[in-house]
């Protein structure tokens, strides 16, 4: 069955509230596990050396114990943080270290042209963004892969060797196979 | 003790069939903008089509001196599809408009493979640069029509299966909503049957 384009994304706002619930429910458990640990600890500690024993409670809402949250909360938002900007570069790093050059959509070059042109019809049929495309020009092989770890920053590499070789239909299997992949 | 339940049921349950409604309402409502939108989308491919065919019938009319006929009713036809086209993208939402571009562009589509069939015998014009890169930009035209066209009629029988359904159907009756016709474009010549003549 084909989806449409609205049925993705909605589809896609859904998993999005889904993962955000879960994100912070996730962020709560780690943060508590974090005060158990510690407290845990803390009391362990108190009981071996002899003094007052402080309550979860007691415990959570001293002043160590907004420290600790606080500093669990840095930590997880730095992690994401450096997380993010990772993913974000990551098809075009792939692309550069393959030796593959941005195609130039104003191009003269009727292969490359064509390939701009099949690469736009696949993602017509697919209901999905078109990806950047590269050319490695010093690749006669025939060959071509895609990269990136979302949709919106996909990476669409192929050879010289394709460009040149393959005829319409053939560069158009290629396409869509590397669309699906994706 | 039994007149806050009847007060509950008379406001109740009106209340709820309004919900109801309002809720199917607004979810027609959005189909139909749905398939509006993916309209838009043929809409946007059918113009670069019929912008192409001008500068085409130029290119090859240096070489086919001796067809004129043939690009003549290539201008006829184009002429008359972006007249349907007009019509159709100011009401997408009604669906014999729809149905005459439909027609429009498949009597286009064949006026178009004649003229190809017609000048397989001109090598020249096939040679042509200029010709080239049209036919190159018209295939691609036509080959995001092909794919345009699927999501619009995936939006428009999502649209009609919930407009039909019941009790969706008073709903969409009663509020004047329109049917919406699926865009199939076919070559009128390719129906017939081939003559075959040994």
């Amino acid at each position: 069955m084909v989806t449409d384009f609205f049925e993705h994304q909605d589809v896609a706002r859904r998993k999005t509230w889904q993962l955000v619930c879960l994100f912070l429910l996730g962020v709560l458990l780690t943060v508590l596990l974090v005060h158990l640990l510690v407290y845990g600890l803390h009391t362990a500690f108190l009981v071996f050396l002899g003094g007052d024993r402080l309550s979860l409670i007691g415990w959570l809402t001293s002043d160590l114990g907004w420290q600790l949250s606080l500093a669990t909360v840095v930590v997880i938002a730095g992690g994401s943080l450096l997380a993010y900007l990772q993913l974000r570069q990551g098809g075009q790093v792939v692309a550069k270290w393959a030796g593959a050059v941005l195609i130039d959509y104003d191009t003269a070059d009727p292969a490359q042209k064509r390939f701009i042109n099949v690469v736009e019809e696949m993602s017509i049929a697919s209901g999905t963004p078109v990806p950047s495309l590269y050319v490695m020009h010093n690749e006669p092989a025939i060959n071509a892969f895609v990269a990136g770890y979302q949709a919106d920053q996909a990476v669409l590499v192929i050879s010289r060797g394709a460009l040149n070789e393959l005829d319409r239909n053939e560069l158009q299997g290629l396409s869509a196979m590397n669309t699906v992949i994706f | 003790m039994e007149s806050w339940l009847t007060t509950a049921i008379t406001w109740g349950v009106p209340l709820v069939i309004i919900i109801f409604l309002v809720m199917v309402y607004n979810r027609l409502v959005a189909f139909r903008n749905r398939f509006k939108n993916a309209f838009s989308q043929i809409d946007v491919q059918l113009q670069r089509r019929h912008d192409l065919i001008p500068n085409l019938v130029e290119t090859a009319k240096t070489y086919l001196s001796h067809e004129k006929e043939t690009l003549e009713n290539v201008t006829t036809a184009r002429n008359q599809a972006v007249a349907a086209q007009k019509a159709a993208a100011a009401n997408p939402a009604n669906g014999s408009l729809v149905d005459k571009l439909s027609q429009a562009e498949g009597m286009l589509t064949g006026a178009l493979g004649r003229l190809f069939a017609v000048s397989e015998a001109y090598p020249d014009l096939k040679a042509d640069g200029t010709m080239r890169d049209l036919m190159e930009s018209l295939e691609t035209t036509e080959n995001k029509v092909a794919f345009a066209r699927q999501a619009y009629n995936d939006a428009v029988m999502n649209y009609r299966t919930y407009k039909e359904s019941f009790p969706n159907n008073f709903v969409a009756g009663f509020t004047g909503f329109k049917d919406a016709s699926l865009f199939e474009l076919e070559d009128p010549e390719a129906r017939k049957a081939p003559k075959v003549s040994f």
